[in-house]
Parts: structure tokens; C-alpha cells; sequence
């Protein structure tokens, strides 16, 4: 494929995914959300302005406020992506709206490509305006250029394109509200695959049944880990984890979804008519 | 005679339909044969549920047949290769445009699909705006225009890309009498330069007056396809319509 070649195929997924970010933006309830967390950001201040340490076990102020902060992103990421990436794609794959667009020379995996690149744009604009908020906070109180606050964030964003990936994918199999709730149980599940990865490990069955448990666990995203990946870069805890492997993993995992739920588009009309 | 820019046989749409719990087979297209030739309109005629629309979305590719072929310009078109619509523009029977565009916005970001460079799209758009007299209201949100201004813009995107073959379905629902004349003055240029209209509606008076040839569709089969001419034989469109309908000879 010569780059000409490439560009043809990239220019209608990035005019579409433009389009879904616009459509996004009219989502008032994001900005409800986002409003919410940097109110919650805010609130990372507070650890400056307390002088007795014992108010906040003992840890310093900068740790203090990131933890506020890095709980604000987690929250906030999760809840603005789902909700605005269902009711985006209730609007925006909507079959009288479709039909226009595929009647177009447009191939099917081009539009689902641009929903998930512009469902991701705008989630990750969000993501930017929270992390530098808290940024922002550790720059004016603590006087320092806390660039690993990015860094150390950044788990956050990876997670966020995992949650529009998971909730396009979902959407493509039942294309109603109740793709965004299965997500949410999806993300819930997450959280407990490391330990249900220990139960399996040391359960009284067949050698295959467990090679097979194992297996299945491989399609939850690994939270935890990455949760813990991000907090080790901002200086909470000092663990030996290996970031690149749950990062890997969970890009894998995004990219199996993009293409299962390209392959569930292909007659996602159909389902609508 | 020219090559058929379109050209269907034995196309067959067959679905399943709910039915409670159940679901009961329905025969929507039955062996369709069609062809559609250049700078001519065909008109597309059935009652309710004949398949007009089934056919149309299997023709733009937006459901696959069950069984038969469709033919775009001499090219088959095949389940997920978008080329052949390249020279087609579609108005759907309903469709539901975004709302945060302005109508110059609309076009240019379809037009863009198609690839027209920018100097392009803006001669192509101007000339659409002027041709469905849509000029004034081309910095308007599509949210503030009328449901017939609305109509008007759905004709405006099929234009973009300046096909060869517009197919439109229920074109004229909402159109006021002044857009109708406007809207079939259009047609007739397209196809004076040589462009191919197929047509689906209710409006027998619309077709009356602008199309060049007649089919004619109940329970997905083809009933008859002639000229104009030979359906106003015996009376008006609508008893000749009528009586292919009921089975009933002249």
C-alpha cells in the first residue's frame, strides 16, 4: 500500500471520527461529569492547606492531593466515556442517520474506525483537561514542575480508550443502553481478575479446566495491575511491576475488540432494520 | 440501446420477521429483473410493502440480497466494496440529519467522503445550493429548517459527488408545490445531461409528469415495466396502476 493509498483509507475515518467528536460535544451530560471532577480536583488543594500531617496519615501534601486527583481521573474517565459513548453512538449509529452515511463509498470498518477514534478524541480531551488540573495543583503548591504527573496518568487514558473500545464493541452486539451497562459489569469484573487468577491457579480441577479458566481471564482487563503501574510512576508505592506487559495486554485487548467489532458492523444495518 | 447503469436478475431479498416468539419467513424481493438506462427516469410504483424500499437498499448496498445480482455500471457489486457507489446518490425514505450542521457543513463533509478536493467542493456545493434553491439558507443549522427544507437538503447531499445515477425513495413527502416544480425541473436537467433517476413513489401525478418509463412492484415480483405512453393507453396513471394492482385486464 503506497502512502497516497494509505491516506484515501485514513481520510474518511478521520472526517468521521471530527464528525462523532462534534456530535459528542453537544453531550451535556459529559460536561456535568467533567464539572464534577475538576470540583473534585479542586479539593486536592486541601492537603496544602492542612498543617497537621497526622490528617492525612502522615503522608506529604503532594502525595495527598494526587491521590485525590488520581481518584477524581479514575472515577470521572470511566463514567464520561460510558456515558457519553452511549448516547453518542445512540445518535450517531442511529439507522435513519446511518443510511446516509453507508449509502456513501465508504467501507464499514472506515465508520466504525472514525466513531471509536472520535469517541476517543473527545474522552481524552477530557482526560487532559483533568490531569492538568491536578497538574496545576502540584505545580502552584508544591513549586515543582511535576511532569510525572502526565506520566503517571497516563494508565488512565489507556484505560479510557479500553472502555470506548469495549463499549463500540458491545454496542455493535446489542445496540441499545444496555451496551453500557454490560461494560460497566465488564470493568467491575476487571477489578477481580487478578484475584480470581489466584483461586484458578490453586483449584481442584483438571489440568485443562484450569489452562482454560486461566485462558478465559486473559479477555478482562487486568485494572489492578495498571492501577498499580500508575501509582508506582506517581510515587505512592514502590513495587516491582512491569508496566510494559499490562499496558501490552491491555492494548491487545483493544485492538481484538476494534477488529470483533468491525466484523460484528459488517451487517450492523441489518440489526436495525 | 446504452448499457443499463443498473441492472438486477432474479435479485431475492428474503428475511425473517418476529412473530411473538417465533419468527415467520417473508419473501420481501422476488426474483427482480430491472434495468435502468442512462439519461432516463424510471418510476418505481407498488402499494405499501411491495419491496420498493427493500430493493433500493439492496441496490445502494446497504443489505445484502438473499439471492441474484445487482450490476452498477457494468460492475457487480459485491457485500463490503463501497466503489461502485462512487457515481450513485441515494435519497433514503426517511432519514435523520445531524443537527449541529449548518447545511453548507453538511454537504462539504459528504462531499469530502467522496473525496472532491476543496476548489471542488465549493463550485460543487454552490451549484447544489442553487439548484435546490437552498442558497439562502446554506449558513443555517439543519435544526432550524423546515421538515421540506429538511427534504430538500437529503436531495442536496445525493447531488455532491455529481452522480450518474440518483436513486430516490419517496422523494417529494413534504415538498410544497413551489420545492415540487423546483425539484422536478432538477430531475429533468439530470437527466437532459445524460443522467439515469430511479425513482420510488406514491405520488402517480409526480410520475406522470416526469418520469420516461414505469415499473411496477406487489409482494416483491415485478408486474410490469413499459413507457409512459403505454401505461396512459387506457386512462390515467392511477386506474392503469389500479388495475395491474388487481390483476384486472383493460
Amino acid at each position: 500500500m503506497s502512502i497516497r493509498d494509505f491516506f484515501d483509507k485514513a481520510r474518511p475515518v478521520i472526517l468521521i471520527s471530527r464528525d462523532v467528536c462534534r456530535q459528542a460535544s453537544k453531550e451535556r451530560m459529559m460536561y456535568g461529569f467533567l464539572l464534577l471532577a475538576l470540583l473534585f480536583i479542586l479539593m486536592a488543594n486541601v492537603p496544602f492547606m492542612v498543617d497537621d500531617p497526622r490528617a492525612f496519615h502522615g503522608e506529604k501534601p503532594e502525595t495527598a492531593a494526587l491521590q485525590i486527583g488520581f481518584m477524581s481521573i479514575n472515577i470521572f474517565t470511566l463514567l464520561i466515556a460510558i456515558f457519553t459513548c452511549v448516547n453518542t453512538l445512540q445518535n450517531y449509529l442511529a439507522r435513519d442517520r446511518l443510511v446516509l452515511l453507508l449509502s456513501k463509498p465508504v467501507a464499514r470498518w472506515q465508520v466504525l474506525e472514525g466513531v471509536v477514534l472520535g469517541l476517543f478524541e473527545i474522552v481524552f480531551m477530557t482526560w487532559c483537561l483533568m490531569t492538568g488540573g491536578v497538574w496545576l495543583v502540584i505545580v502552584s503548591q508544591a513549586k515543582v514542575t511535576g511532569l510525572f504527573v502526565w506520566s503517571g496518568m497516563s494508565v488512565t487514558a489507556l484505560l479510557a480508550l479500553f472502555y470506548v473500545t469495549l463499549v463500540v464493541f458491545l454496542y455493535c452486539i446489542i445496540p441499545n443502553v444496555l451496551s453500557g451497562v454490560l461494560a460497566i459489569f465488564f470493568i467491575i469484573a476487571g477489578f477481580g481478575a487478578s484475584l480470581a487468577q489466584d483461586m484458578f491457579a490453586t483449584a481442584p480441577v483438571s489440568p485443562f479446566a484450569r489452562q482454560a479458566l486461566l485462558a478465559g481471564l486473559q479477555v478482562l482487563p487486568k485494572i489492578n495491575e495498571l492501577l498499580g503501574v500508575s501509582m508506582k510512576t506517581l510515587g505512592f508505592f514502590d513495587v516491582p511491576i512491569r508496566p510494559w506487559s499490562w499496558v501490552g495486554h491491555t492494548l491487545a485487548l483493544c485492538a481484538v475488540l476494534n477488529l470483533a467489532g468491525c466484523w460484528k458492523f459488517r451487517n450492523f444495518f441489518q440489526r436495525l432494520t | 440501446m446504452s448499457e443499463a447503469v443498473l441492472k438486477t436478475s432474479g435479485l431475492t431479498k428474503r428475511f425473517f420477521q418476529r412473530a411473538g416468539f417465533f419468527s415467520r419467513p417473508v419473501l420481501a424481493v422476488d426474483g427482480l429483473n430491472l434495468e435502468v438506462r442512462p439519461a432516463e427516469i424510471l418510476g418505481f410504483l407498488g402499494p405499501n410493502a411491495a419491496g420498493k424500499t427493500t430493493t433500493l437498499n439492496m441496490v445502494v448496498g446497504l443489505i445484502p440480497p438473499t439471492s441474484g445480482t445487482i450490476e452498477l455500471f457494468g460492475r457487480r457489486l459485491r457485500p463490503g466494496d463501497p466503489e461502485p457507489l462512487r457515481r450513485i446518490g441515494y435519497v433514503p425514505e426517511t432519514t435523520v440529519l445531524p443537527e449541529y450542521l449548518t447545511v453548507r457543513e453538511l454537504l462539504d463533509f459528504f462531499a469530502y467522503l467522496f473525496g472532491l478536493s476543496l476548489r471542488d467542493r465549493r463550485e460543487r456545493i454552490a451549484s447544489i445550493l442553487d439548484i435546490t434553491g437552498l442558497s439562502k439558507e446554506k449558513g443555517t443549522l439543519i435544526s432550524n429548517l423546515s421538515m421540506g427544507q429538511r427534504r430538500l437538503v437529503d436531495i442536496a447531499q445525493a447531488l455532491v459527488n455529481d452522480p450518474d445515477l440518483v436513486i430516490l425513495d419517496e422523494p417529494t413527502v413534504y415538498l410544497d408545490p413551489l420545492i415540487l416544480e423546483r425539484f422536478r425541473a432538477t430531475l429533468t436537467a439530470l437527466r437532459d445531461r445524460g443522467k439515469a433517476v430511479l425513482m420510488s413513489s406514491h405520488m402517480l401525478a409526480e410520475i406522470e409528469k416526469l418520469c420516461d418509463r414505469v415499473a411496477v412492484i406487489d409482494a416483491g415480483r415485478l408486474l410490469k415495466v413499459a413507457r409512459k405512453e403505454e401505461f396512459l393507453e387506457h386512462g390515467s396513471m392511477e386506474e392503469e396502476f389500479l388495475r395491474i394492482i388487481r390483476h384486472e385486464h383493460p
